[in-house]
């Protein structure tokens, strides 16, 4: 009996469960890819996933009829890609390139670990019997590889170092060309999937070698290619903290002239007074001068003890190019770390471009003051980490507005920050923030944290 | 009464400012007494009774195990919301802001031999003159907890409440700013029962900061910002509307909506 002979709605039940266990199986590497544990939190996201095994399968029963072979199984597969990346989207709340990559990767992966586990099992079932009712009993033991499949994604996960994949992909210089790239090569597997029916049983060893070296081949030139984009983001780094201690370097040198110049001035100072008998006023004046002299240490030692103080290096190093700004501005700044700083509860770099855009506000709006200042609190505590911000506005704020896009007191089209740091922080339901304005100071203030 | 609690490790320092802090109540009669002077924290918290008015004079650098200065006042803070803290330190004001802000310290006092009594009896006579003028004139303040730091919004501020697209978020207008806080208008609509109104399913309204209402297009103006009325809102609306505690320059539509 072949298999096309089975009443047509047993076939339908059938590609319906191959298209179901192959997205399970895309799951299971997909899981590993991305950001976060969204179905833990929301286990109800996972239905919609159950609908797009009949979707497809009833997609690949219709279009049966207008394409056939190769070309319709290419044609599912692009769907089933899609309509995952979608899903992913909606799930991980990622952008659309990124969710592709991550089902790209998954999906050559699948399709290339099924193959070889489904031959595999074939080998076994050694017993004689007809060819529908085997490709049947076949289907229904591949769902027993599903352990083998979670074994391979954990090991995956253990063997890509933490989160290097999701850094990669989320930090990608070229999401788009990425994302297609990867389609391509998700694509040509599905081709290598497809010839499987061409190949005649003698040489089915070599293709399924072939096949596995190719995957190995791919995964380790991916591992290398994110490897080196990762050593990239360390160089950049370590150029932050090479430039921090120019920073240091500098202000030691401002000291030295300092020391310079007082001591020079002491001298005179002795001079001076060297003829009359004015010890008293001398001695006032050396205290002056000293005084003078121990706040402009102590102000410099404990900038530097602060930033010592935040234990994030893209947040310093950020910080510290601010502050630079700052004075070259003449903008005093006022910096209060009070604890060690090394935990935020967000992402680094989502952080980051807050920090930003509320710090590059801060300045624009405190330059148009008389005496320009800004202040900058951070406190990281046993369950948050907050961040408070403000400067001296003189200009009028309407509220209304303050919050829609482009924005600012520039006019229009310019203040695309508070409309995207909004943005940012939808991505974190816990995080809280405020802005106000009162008595001439405008304060912004954010919170991370677990539970608030 | 005021209760005074006294922390600081540094005993000869604390013998000084318990001094100071005794002289200044003598002379100048204010209602205060320092129930407990200690160099260690946990004594003062064995001790802390809260429920009347207490403040506190804490040093900044403590260092006892698991305290120092900003821990204490976190913890006090816990337990006595409406204590008033002082802190007393002998650097400068490396982090005074950060006291400020989140544990609301009323003061911040540095050890500097000569100054040191002077500091103290200007701190107690700016407080004594603070707590006067809150007696005579009550400021009703509605709580909002911005991530670990509470704070006291006068709720004569007040614009309106609105969810925010976040779920669990609300935001806060005053009239001075914005504030995202974690709550729900239903229990905000509850506590604040009276002076407020539901005008739709996402904001609740401050009946005197009302402007303007516009029937025709289903809003109202607060603070120069649009607030949607609900169909079922518009009869008590316009009901409030007509009495006096609700002072609308009401008219039934086109008003001078700002676009």
């Amino acid at each position: 009996m072949n298999y096309y002979e089975l009443p047509v709605w047993i076939q339908f039940l059938f590609t319906w469960e191959d298209h179901l266990l192959g997205e399970l199986v895309l799951l299971i590497y997909l899981y590993p890819l991305l950001r976060g544990h969204p179905l833990r939190r929301h286990p109800k996201k996972f239905l919609p996933l159950l609908l797009l095994a009949p979707a497809i399968a009833a997609v690949n029963w219709t279009a049966m009829y207008v394409v056939q072979g190769t070309a319709l199984m290419s044609l599912t597969s692009l769907l089933a890609i899609l309509g995952f990346t979608f899903w992913a989207v909606w799930v991980w709340q990622c952008t659309f390139w990124q969710s592709l990559s991550a089902v790209c990767i998954a999906g050559m992966l699948q399709n290339s670990l099924c193959l070889t586990t489904a031959h595999g099992l074939d080998a076994l079932l050694s017993m004689e019997m007809p060819e529908a009712i085997r490709s049947i009993i076949l289907l229904q033991l591949v769902w027993l590889t599903l352990p083998i499949h979670f074994a391979l994604s954990a090991l995956l996960g253990r063997l890509w170092p933490d989160g290097m994949v999701r850094t990669f992909l989320e930090h990608a210089g070229r999401p788009r060309q990425t994302a297609l790239l990867l389609l391509l090569l998700s694509m040509a597997f599905v081709q290598l999937h497809i010839m499987q029916y061409g190949i005649q049983p003698k040489y089915l060893p070599e293709y399924l070698t072939v096949t596995a070296v190719l995957t190995i081949l791919v995964i380790t030139l991916l591992f290398h290619l994110m490897q080196r984009e990762l050593d990239q983001r360390k160089l950049q780094v370590q150029q932050d903290i090479i430039a921090q201690q120019q920073l240091y370097e500098q202000s030691l040198e401002a000291l030295r002239q300092e020391m310079r110049t007082f001591r020079h001035d002491q001298k005179n100072l002795l001079m001076a007074f060297a003829g009359k008998e004015a010890g008293k006023e001398l001695l006032c004046s050396f205290e002056a001068l000293e005084k003078g002299f121990d706040q402009r240490l102590e102000e410099e030692l404990q900038l530097s003890a602060r930033i010592g103080n935040l234990c994030i290096p893209q947040m310093r190093s950020l910080l510290l190019g601010k502050l630079a700004q700052m004075s070259e501005k003449g903008i005093k700044c006022r910096l209060e770390i009070l604890y060690p700083v090394n935990n935020i509860w967000m992402d680094i770099w989502d952080l980051v471009r807050c920090l930003g855009i509320l710090l590059d506000n801060a300045l624009e709006a405190a330059l148009e003051t008389e005496e320009p200042w800004v202040e900058i609190l951070l406190l990281q505590e046993e369950r948050t980490f907050s961040l408070r911000i403000s400067n001296p506005w003189t200009g009028k704020i309407d509220h209304a507005e303050l919050w829609k896009e482009g924005w600012s007191t520039k006019g229009p089209d310019r203040g695309m920050g508070l409309f995207s740091y909004q943005k940012i922080l939808q991505k974190y339901p816990e995080t809280v923030s405020s802005a106000s304005w009162s008595d001439g100071i405008f304060v912004q203030e954010l919170t991370t944290g677990g539970t608030l | 009464m005021i209760d005074i609690y006294l922390c600081d490790d540094d005993e000869p320092i604390r013998r000084r400012i318990e001094a100071a802090l005794k002289q200044k109540i003598l002379i100048e009669d204010y209602d205060m007494q320092i129930v407990c002077s200690t160099g260690v924290p946990e004594n003062l918290l064995e001790h802390l009774k809260t429920g009347g008015q207490n403040l506190y004079f804490l040093d900044v650098e403590l260092q006892d195990g698991q305290w120092d200065g900003f821990l204490l006042g976190r913890e006090i803070r816990r337990q006595d919301p409406r204590g008033i803290l002082v802190y007393i330190t002998s650097y400068g004001d490396l982090a005074c802001r950060t006291f400020q802000y989140h544990l609301e310290a009323f003061d911040y006092i540095v050890k500097t031999p000569d100054r040191l009594e002077a500091s103290l009896s200007d701190c107690l006579k700016a407080l004594q003159d603070r707590l006067m003028t809150e007696r005579q004139a009550p400021v009703q303040v509605y709580p909002v907890r911005t991530g670990s730091a509470l704070r006291y919004v006068p709720l004569q501020d007040i614009l309106f409440f609105e969810t925010a697209p976040r779920p669990h978020h609300v935001l806060l207008h005053t009239v001075t700013g914005r504030m995202d806080f974690l709550g729900s208008l239903n229990e905000i609509e509850a506590e604040l029962k009276g002076r407020f109104l539901r005008t739709h399913r996402a904001y609740l309204v401050a009946l005197d900061k009302i402007e303007a209402i516009d029937l025709k297009k289903g809003k109202l103006l607060a603070g120069g910002m649009e607030c949607l009325i609900s169909r079922a809102a518009k009869p008590r609306l316009l009901e409030l509307a007509g009495q006096a505690c609700c002072p609308v320059p009401f008219r039934k539509s086109s008003l001078p909506f700002r676009k």
